[in-house]
This record gives structure tokens, sequence and C-alpha cells, in this order.
């Protein structure tokens, strides 16, 4: 009897297209989107940082050869990049300002420089440090200058000590994980947890093909001389291969096609896509409980939760559940779409495995519980209302 | 009232109407009888001006119908063969619906709908929304909507469709009384009984022809077969039946599980000769049945095969 | 009950189905308003990016000023400096770098040597470049300091580099009329594109589809109102949703914002609100075209066609994620959304310093391109629409045959 059910719920699920489409069009259709969308995230994060100034070169500025230099040596800075535009007067820098085609003007008043900006920001922070740094050096310089009068000179020439105030030599990049930070696999985790929510869909069905008041076929069921729990096992089993089936192909396309790294855990990421499903699909069964609902009603439900959930875990919004687990730790806890997503995050990030598996115990936790709500209302519970 | 000359309706190869001819007299109850796919819906759909046809004319109301002959519209009511409400409105919500399509004026309508509650007998549903409605009642409320605003051209298709027989009679009694009111009714059933209820006239259709019309007795009178004699008795041998067979004005016989079932010409006596043999032959007679002859008769005769299949 | 009032009725009958999506925009634009700051300052303010200073070597004097120099061109981040945290910080960008001081960065020191530090960095190399720089600059300048006075103690080098750090540049600010306000609200008028296509395509799409059911459309066809007075009711409907989506949405930014926006300029507000306006027409002919191409009425087709079309052009066209992150090829390919002309526009308005028309042309461009997308996706809709109301196919299927198969 249970191979009956688990096979004809498989068959039903297969020509049902919009539950495919839910499991299977859906997240790929997006994963596709998003690898086109996000291709350039991380590269783009990583090359270099730009910032552009307007120069008023005058008479004041002619006397301060020094500056001009250091501008000039910064024009192809390997960290900061410097795109610098020269005019005579400050009339027509203030007009470069105003356009919104520089980030600042530097002009020189009384021998010092003088940075004019009309907004603050990053860009405008990197001009304010540059000029510091020329004020700092020329003050050392100074010191230098006195100290070398004083003969108090010890290493070299001032211009020599200043000059190795090169960049690159007190600070060295280095890389504490395996994979680096990328904003670009967290929107696909993000995806993937969605889908295997949307499995929830699954569990909708199943549970109107038993409710005697979902549909004439649960009546049928009802009524058939098979034990609740044995049909409603087989028929959560059949809907959960399909479910799994599709969160498979959707994450070997993600990860094989669109080349969506997992740390190179493949096993492991396959078997959070399994319980992450699984999860889903208890989810979608114990939304669909409460008998009066309409059937369009616990869809559209199981569909808002999931994304929802989803957008709490930072599908939309990069970052958003890490601000959550700071500020309400206990939300993203007991955010399965968040867990989902960041069991795929350590997996790619972490060396070692231990963060990925108290993931798995959370999810293992909250599947427990769900089953074990979902068995007690079962067995409680009559068709009263046929 | 409604005149349909040689209509010709293709779906791509199949011919679903094949110089299909039609007239519907005024305060007339018309059936239309015939099996599934035999073309009535779409011979209502084409009065209606609903489908396009390749060949042919329909008039109602001595006028050609088009898709925008609103006056006509006006005055014709359907009852679809599905159940065409709004899921989201409730019971009254629906008639009111349909209704304001025809009347603008509120407090007329108010009345109308009213009325057309009282008729389906859906006064204590109307809070109701078309999902809570059992089968027969949603097939009331969805003839409520058709009727509410007085139409004195009425089409309806299968009104009955998968209805119990208390609903379905309270339904047929409606009809009944819309016609009394004088409206001119097209109806069409596949269920021959309904159709004998109560019909003034009745066409038969079969793939998309007109094989027969005429009231049921002009029907029954077309064809050769009268009384269908049923006799209880024991014994018969193979050769008696052959006799009974050949006997005269004896359309055909049948012998199984101690029945003896024969069918006689119209207006024949042959069913008292039949008796007769078998009481000369000392065979002992149970019980007699004689029926006439019903409209699925007349439909096997003319097109050689059983209403229902 | 006239025709608009049925649709009134319908919507009201799916009303849960609305609300949850307005709860998830609204869920939405509170999680950005975790994420962003508050409204930028009218006077120059240094941006001070975090980090984190992790020293596996022992403390001295001069660590301790790098420490303090470093905490005042940043914000030095107190991190426990467990492993997990620290890759954490950095894969959230809560912390632009880390700053580590290898083993034996002093007695290095002292000999005269140059061990350097390790920065681990975000992804937000902006800010990681500028604070390592500032590290450059404090080492560097030291080890010049040393270089001139070699038998000075630590203390004195410390405060010496701090005393010649502490130069800093004089920074005006020119005031303009340009609109200074919180990004929330930007992020809040960036979504709001995304909830006004789901919410006008669920609203006129439900309704729509349900005057599209065969059976419903026969009835209707048979009334004495014209087809055209239904479309036309339908239209209206679907116009004064639209109008009232729109409507609400805009208030409610501005209600929901309006201490953070005073600094608006209320030109700014109207043309915020106008290419809110060109989205929702664009909305509006996108449902009517999804209806016009759905024959499935069931909720969840609509549900999974109004969520794939606004996630994926929100998605794709700098809704959720900022325009200026995405490729080269990606933005070229956006232009053919209409939502990509809403998101640059948007853009645009809360980057305008002047009003004079130079500046305004651009932007009625944008909104003019999404006005002609509405018009040619919405003249697209008619033609699907009237071609299936007129073929055989919109009552073939009230028709006996279908009963049998």
């Amino acid at each position: 009897m249970f191979g009956i059910i688990y096979r004809k719920r498989i068959r039903c699920s297969l020509k049902t297209p919009s539950l495919m489409i839910w499991t299977l069009v859906f997240p790929l259709g997006l994963a596709t989107l998003f690898y086109l969308a996000f291709g350039d995230l991380d590269h783009k994060n990583t090359s270099g940082f730009s910032v552009s100034a307007a120069v008023v070169a005058d008479e004041a500025f002619e006397e301060e050869p020094f500056l001009g230099e250091m501008l000039n040596s910064l024009q192809e800075g390997e960290e900061i990049s410097l795109t610098a535009a020269y005019t005579d007067t400050m009339q027509e820098a203030q007009e470069l300002l105003r356009e919104g085609e520089v980030h600042g003007i530097i002009s020189l008043r009384e021998g010092s420089p003088v940075l004019t900006v009309k907004e603050s920001g990053m860009e405008q922070t990197a001009l304010k440090s540059i000029l510091d740094q020329y004020q700092q050096q020329r003050m050392l310089l100074q010191e230098g200058t006195a100290g070398a009068a004083a003969g108090e000179t010890a290493g070299g020439t001032v211009g020599e000590i200043a000059g190795g105030n090169a960049r690159g030599t007190w600070v060295r990049e280095v890389t504490l994980t395996e994979e680096p930070p990328s904003e670009q696999v967290t929107y696909f985790y993000a995806l993937l947890a969605m889908s295997c929510l949307y499995g929830g869909l699954q569990g909708v069905v199943t549970v109107s093909y038993l409710q005697a008041n979902m549909s004439p076929l649960g009546m049928r069921r009802s009524i058939a001389p098979v034990k609740p729990f044995t049909a409603l096992m087989a028929d959560l089993l059949g809907g959960y291969t399909v479910q799994a089936a599709g969160i498979l192909v959707v994450f070997a396309y993600m990860t094989l096609v669109l080349q969506v790294g997992v740390g190179g855990r493949m096993l492991l990421g396959a078997l959070t896509c399994l319980v992450g499903s699984l999860l889903g699909v208890l989810m979608g069964t114990l939304i669909s409980l409460p008998a009066r609902w309409k059937e369009g009603m616990k869809i559209g439900i199981t569909i808002s939760v999931s994304m929802v959930c989803c957008f709490l875990a930072g599908m939309m919004v990069y970052g958003l559940n890490y601000e959550i687990k700071q500020r309400a730790p206990l939300l993203d806890l007991l955010n399965p779409a968040a867990r989902i997503a960041d069991s795929f995050r350590c997996l790619y990030y972490y060396s070692d495995t231990s963060a990925f598996w108290g993931n798995m115990g959370v999810l293992g936790v909250m599947i427990a519980v769900l089953l074990g709500i979902l068995l007690a209302v079962e067995r409680r519970r009559g068709y009263g209302r046929i | 009232m409604i005149t349909v000359k040689n209509l010709v309706k293709r779906y791509g190869e199949v011919l679903a109407l094949d110089d299909f001819s039609l007239e519907v007299r005024d305060k007339e109850i018309f059936g239309l009888l015939g099996p599934n796919g035999s073309g009535k819906t779409t011979a209502i759909n084409c009065m209606l001006a609903l489908l396009k046809y390749d060949k042919g004319e329909v008039e109602l109301f001595g006028r050609p119908m088009k898709p925008s002959s609103y006056d006509s519209k006006r005055k014709i009511g359907v009852v679809p063969q599905e159940v065409a409400v709004f899921s989201e409105l409730t019971v009254q919500e629906n008639i009111d619906y349909f209704c304001a399509l025809y009347v603008k004026d509120k407090e007329k309508r108010r009345g109308l709908v009213e009325e057309a509650l009282s008729f389906a007998g859906l006064e204590d549903y109307r809070k109701f929304l078309p999902g809570k409605l059992s089968g027969g009642l949603l097939r009331r409320l969805n003839i409520a909507c058709g009727i509410a605003h007085k139409p004195s051209l009425i089409f309806m298709d299968e009104p009955t469709a998968a209805v119990d027989p208390q609903s379905r009679n309270r339904i047929l009694e409606g009809i009944r009384q819309l016609a009394q009111e004088g409206a001119t009714i097209v109806y069409t059933t596949h269920y021959m009984e309904e159709a004998e209820q109560i019909c003034t006239r009745i066409m038969i259709m079969d793939r998309g022809k007109a094989v027969a019309c005429g009231t049921k007795e002009e029907l029954k009178a077309m064809i050769r077969a009268g009384e269908r004699l049923t006799v209880e008795a024991a014994g018969i041998s193979h050769q008696l039946l052959m006799r009974i067979q050949e006997a005269e004005e004896v359309l055909d016989a049948a012998y199984e599980n101690s029945l003896l079932k024969a069918r006689c010409a119209v207006g024949s006596r042959a069913f008292m000769e039949i008796l007769d043999l078998l009481r000369r032959e000392g065979i002992s007679v149970g019980r007699v049945f004689l029926e006439p002859p019903t409209l699925n008769d007349v439909f096997l005769e003319i097109t050689g095969k059983e209403l229902r299949d | 009950m006239g025709v608009f009032k049925t649709c009134m009725k319908i919507v009201k009958c799916h009303r849960i189905n609305f609300l949850v999506y307005l709860l998830l925009f609204l869920s939405l634009c509170t999680g950005m308003a975790f994420l962003t700051k508050n409204p930028a300052e009218t006077d120059f303010e240094q941006e001070r990016p975090a980090f984190a200073v992790v020293n596996r070597d022992r403390e001295t004097p001069l660590v301790r000023g790098f420490e303090t120099y470093l905490d005042e061109k940043g914000t030095l981040l107190k991190l426990s400096g467990q492993e997990k945290e620290l890759e954490d910080a950095l894969f959230y960008q809560e912390a632009a770098c880390i700053l580590l001081i290898p083993e034996g960065f002093s007695d290095s020191w002292e000999r005269g040597e140059q061990i350097p530090l390790e920065t681990a960095r975000s992804q937000d190399v902006a800010a990681a470049a500028y604070l390592e720089g500032a590290a450059e600059q404090y080492w560097s300048q030291a080890a010049a300091l040393r270089a001139l006075a070699p038998e000075s103690s630590q203390e004195e080098i410390a405060g010496k580099t701090l005393e010649i750090l502490s130069q800093e540049t004089l920074v005006e600010t020119v005031k303009d009329s340009g609109p200074q306000v919180s990004e929330t609200y930007e992020a809040y008028v960036r979504l709001e594109g995304y909830t006004m296509m789901v919410l006008v395509i669920l609203l006129v799409c439900q309704v729509q589809l349900t005057f599209q059911r065969p059976e419903i459309r026969m009835r209707n066809q048979m009334s004495p109102l014209p087809s055209a007075g239904f479309t036309g009711r339908l239209m209206l409907h679907g116009a004064v949703m639209s109008l009232g989506v729109w409507a609400l949405l805009t208030l409610m930014g501005l209600v929901i914002f309006h201490g953070q926006i005073q600094g608006l300029d209320p030109r700014a507000v109207l043309l915020l609100a106008a290419a809110g306006f060109c989205l929702m027409l664009v909305s509006l002919a996108v449902a009517e075209l999804v209806a016009a191409l759905t024959k499935n009425r069931s909720g969840d087709t609509l549900d999974m066609a109004a969520n794939f079309i606004s996630l994926g052009m929100g998605f794709l066209s700098g809704i959720f994620v900022p325009l200026e992150l995405l490729g080269e090829g990606i933005r070229t390919a956006a232009q053919v959304t209409p939502t990509y002309w809403y998101a640059r526009g948007v853009e645009e308005i809360f980057a305008l310093t002047s009003f004079e028309q130079s500046h305004l042309w651009p932007i009625f461009g944008y909104l003019g391109i999404m006005a002609a997308f509405a018009a040619a996706l919405g003249a697209v809709a008619f033609l699907i629409a009237k071609t299936k109301s007129s073929g055989e196919e919109s009552y073939a299927q009230v028709s006996t045959e279908r009963r049998r198969v």
C-alpha cells in the first residue's frame, strides 16, 4: 500500500505543471538571472578605488611643486587612483564640482592645501587623507631639516627619508579563509534556501490530497482502508522525493553550470539541500493543516512565508541576515532560510565544518519539532467539516 | 421567435453543425436532444452569435442575430452548462451583478433579484458564497442568474446536469413556470425523460444534424416501433423464439433470464398474438409488462444507436 | 451591482494576498532601515570605516599610538579575536579590513627591520585601501622619525608621529541646493518599484482573470452591455487600483520618513512621485499583458507570474542591488526592462543638485521611456486580448465536447 501511494504521489507531482514550475523553473530562472546580474559583483568590488578631483592650478599651486608631483604619482596609484582635472580658476573647478564631475577641489591657500567638497563620503575622505599625507610629509621634512640643521641627522638625507615613504612596505595583504568573502554567492545561497522552502507547496498539495474536506480525492482517500498515518507518510515521502530531486537539479545547475562555489564540498551541499527541502515540505504541511483555509490561500501563505524568510536571510539585501544576527540573534537562529543559506556559506567560506554542523543541528531540531506537531495534530483530527 | 437556416460550423476538420435548421415558435419549450458531442451547445452558441459560423442564417425576434444586437440581447437569458458565477460574490450579489447588466434601475432590480431568489428557492442562502452551496443549489443559482432580468427568450444548456432528483424536479417545475409566464425556452439535454416531461417540441440531434423534430407524439409516430412487451416466462425453446421473431408485425424479440422481450410495430396487436402463442404452447406466463415507446426508441431507430452512450 | 463594484468585491475577497505583499514590502523597508545610515551631514564629515586590530605581538607604546591614530581615521571594532567572528565580520563587511600585528613585530622594529603588518580585506576595497593607507602612513612616519633620531624612545617617537599626523587639511563644504536625504528613503523609493509591480499585477490580473473565465465571459457577452463596455470598466478598475497602490506607497513613504526628508526639495518629491506614476503605468501595462497571456486562472500561476516578473526585473534593474555594482554588460541588457529606467530616474533625482532645465531633461527622458514602455506593452496586451476574444478558443471551451475528454 505504502509503495503504491508513494509512486502515485510522485507521478502526480511530476504531472502538475504549476508544482514543477515552482520547484524547478522558478529557481532555475532566478539563478540564471542572478548569474547574469551579479556576475561582475565580486569582480567590481576587488578592483581598485578611484577618486577624482579638480586641481586649481593657479600661481600658488605652481609654487608648491611637491604637491603637483604627489598628485601625479597618484594618477596610476594601485590602491587609490586619482584623476586630476587641472583648471585655471576656482570658478571652473566649482563648476565641475557642481556638475558632479569631480569629488572635490584641491586648491592652495596661504601655502596650505584646502579641500572643497559638497558632500561627505568615502571618496571625499580619501581625498582629504591624500592632502593630510602631503601636509604631514611636509612637516616631517621641516622636522628633518630642522634636525639636520642641528646636526642630528643620522640616517641619510631628508629627501631619502621622505622618499622611503612609499606604500606597500608596511602592510601586506593576507587571507584568513579558503575562499575570499563574496557577495555574489550569498544571493545564490538565499535562492537555494528559497527553493528548499518552496518545497512547502508539495506539503500543501499532500495535505489537500489527504484532507477529506479539501478535495473529493481527499475524501476518497479518507474512506479507503489505509491507516491515515501510512497514507500521510507515503504521500509526504513522495512529495519530498520530487522536491528533493528538483532541488538537486537546481543545486547541480548552480554549482556545475553557473560555477557557484560551495568550497568544494558538493556532498555536504547536497545534504543541505535535502535537509532544507525536508524542512520546507514539513512547513508547507503544517501551514495547510487548518482545514478551513482554501488551497489557494495556503499556497499564497506558503510562498509569502518563504519569501519573508528569504528576505530576512539576505536574498534581496546583502548582509541583512548578519545585521539581524547582531541585533536579534534569536530571529536569525530560528529563520530556516537563514540557516539553510548560512550552511552553504559555511561550506564555502570556513576551513572547518563545525559551524556547518551547527546549522544542520538547528535544522534537525526544527524538523523534529515540526514532525512532532504534525503527528500530534494528525492523530487527533477528525474531518468534522466535510 | 428563432429561425435558423442551413447553419454550417466547422472546428477545423470536425463538422460540428451540418446544414442545421430550426424554427422555434413563440412561448414554447423547445428541447434539443442529443448525445454528448452532437452539437447542441455549438448550435446554441451559434444562435447567440457567440461563435462565428461558416454558413447559414440566424434570426432572433425576427432580426438577424449579431454580436452587436444589443436590443435582442436585452430580451435573452442564458443559462450556460457550466456554473457561471463569481466565486467571490455571494448568491445575492451574483444574481444582482448579472441582473445589473440588463436593468439599470436599482429599485426595480432589487425586486427582480428577490423574485429570482424565491424562484430558485435560494432565499435562505443569499449570503452564502457559491463555494459553500451544494451541487443542486449551485445549479439553481446558475439559473437564477440567467433569468433574473425576466427575459422573453431563455437558452438553457443542460441546466440539470449532475443534479439530484429533488433539485431536478424543482428546476423543471421552474422552467414550466417560466414558460407559463410567457417566456420562450430553448432547452438542451441528453436526458430524454426530461425532454418528454416538459418540452412542447423536441429536436433530436446527432453529429451536428437535426435528425427529427416535432412533439413527442409526432416523433414517436415517426418510427415503426410501438409498444415494448416484456413477459416473465420459463422454458421458451429456441424454436419457439424463432416463431415469435418471425411473427408478423414483431420487429424483434429476445429471450434471456426467463424474460421474453419483444418490440412490435406501431398500432399492431402483435403482443396479443404472442401471448396467445405462449398459452397455446403451454408455457406458463408470469408478469407481463407493456411499455409505450420512448424517445430512446425513437433515437435508436433513427440513428441506430442508444441516446445515452 | 455594477461591473466595477464586482471588481472591488473580487479584490476584497483576495485582500489577504495583497496585504501579505504589502507586509513583505514593509519588512523589506524596515530591513533596509537597519542597514543604512542617517541622513548625510551638510558639513563635511570624514568617513570612518570600521576595522579591527588583532595584536598577536606584545603591547608597545608605538602599537598603542597606532591604534589611537587609526581609531581617529576609522572606527575600531572590539572583536573577540576568535577566528569565525573575524571571518564573518569581513564576509558581511562589518569591518572593512582586519589588521593583524604579527608575532615578533615589535622586536623586529627595535632591531630596525621591517616586518609588514598583515591585513585581511573585506569586499569594501575602498575603505580597506583607505585604512591600510593610514596604517602605512603611521608606520612610515614613525620609521622616518626614528631615522632622524635613532636614540629616541618609543614613547617619544609615538608622540611625535601622532603630532605630525594630527596635521589635517582644511575642508570646506560648498553648500548647494542638492537634496540631502536619508539613504533609507532612497531605498524605500527604489523598493517601491518592486512592490508596485507585484501589487498591481496581482490586483489587476486577479480581477481580469476572473472575468476571463469562459462561462462568465459567455454570460457577459450575452448581456446588452457591449464588450467594449466591459473592457472599459475593467480598465477603469485596473487604473483605479494602480492609482491607489501608487498613492498608498507614495504617501506611506512620506509619512514614514517625514522626519528624514525635510531637506528634500518639494520639487524632488514631485519628481519622485512622477517617476512612481510612470512605473505604475508600466506595471499596469505589464499586468494587462500577463492577464492577456495567462490561460490558467489558478491563484498560484498568478502568484508565480507576479513574483517572477517583479523579482526578475528588480534584480536585473538595480532595485535590490544598486546599479553601479552591476556589470557593464548587464547594465546594457537591463535597459530593456522598464524598471531599469525607474531605478536610474530615482538615482538621478536623488543626485539632483539644481532644478535647471538641463539637469531635469535626462530625468524627464527616463520618465518618457517608462511611459513609452507602458504604451508599447499596453498595446501588445490589447492586441493579444483582442485576438483572443475574437478567436474560437474563447468559447470552444464552453462546449459539451470538453466534458468527454
